[in-house]
């Protein structure tokens, strides 16, 4: 097995993308080669038109946490991924019921593509988690 | 984790992570290391406690050298020799 890590995005609960972000920064820093792997509502980060919150607020507490300076923005967190060469990949079939093409995704996505991608992305990787 | 001391080194490098949570103290650190050479030595100041375990942590990993951690009031200054070359320092192509 390589070093590398495969996390998949299924949500887009801020407390779950935060955990998955912060574990995604986490193995880069660690010299890991990080996929991402966008499925159905994580797919919300990733549109281009974000008239609405592209994640859900669990509270009003966390909320206002994050609102301080010390705690990076998810849009800080996506631009420090990609510049540590963490791998963005959009799920194909959930793009077809959200709705979406590869024109509604930002320029962060690095391809779109299947399962089969990703198993073999997982497959060989020693650290998978479903957050 | 005890925070060892007293550390008769000179950074060749200050990283302020202050006010950062984690993983920034350690995502920087990575970062500041792509820009130094082999043998400088970084030193990280972080109010982020995790940084006393994750520090020794990250360099075992990534094969640097972990020099020693001290706490002054609230602030922990972690000192670190870039021992491993980029490769093995997150030192991945931007991919598109």
């Amino acid at each position: 097995m390589a070093n590398k890590m495969a996390l998949i995005v299924s949500s887009n609960e801020i407390d779950k993308l935060i955990t998955i972000f912060n574990f995604a920064l986490g193995g880069a820093s660690m010299g890991m080669d990080v996929t991402l792997f966008f499925s159905f509502h994580g797919l919300e980060l990733l549109k281009k038109d974000k008239t609405g919150d592209s994640y859900a607020k669990p509270n009003r507490s966390l909320e206002k946490m994050m609102a301080h300076p010390k705690f990076p923005s998810m849009d800080k967190m996506v631009t420090m991924c990609k510049e540590m060469g963490v791998r963005f990949i959009a799920c194909t079939q959930s793009m077809e019921f959200m709705g979406l093409t590869r024109d509604d995704l930002l320029p962060v996505v690095d391809n779109v593509a299947g399962v089969a991608t990703f198993l073999a992305e997982a497959e060989d990787s020693k650290i998978n988690l479903l957050i | 984790m005890e925070a060892k001391g007293p550390i008769n080194v000179k950074a060749d490098v200050v990283l302020d992570a202050y006010g950062l949570i984690c993983p920034m103290p350690i995502a920087k650190t990575c970062q500041a290391f792509k820009e130094m050479k082999v043998g400088q030595v970084l030193e990280v100041i972080a109010d982020d406690e995790g940084i006393v375990t994750d520090m020794p942590n990250w360099c075992s990993t990534t094969g640097n050298e972990f020099i020693g951690i001290v706490q002054e009031d609230d602030e922990y200054h972690a000192f670190v020799r870039k021992t491993a070359d980029d490769k093995k320092t997150c030192e991945r192509p931007p991919c598109n």
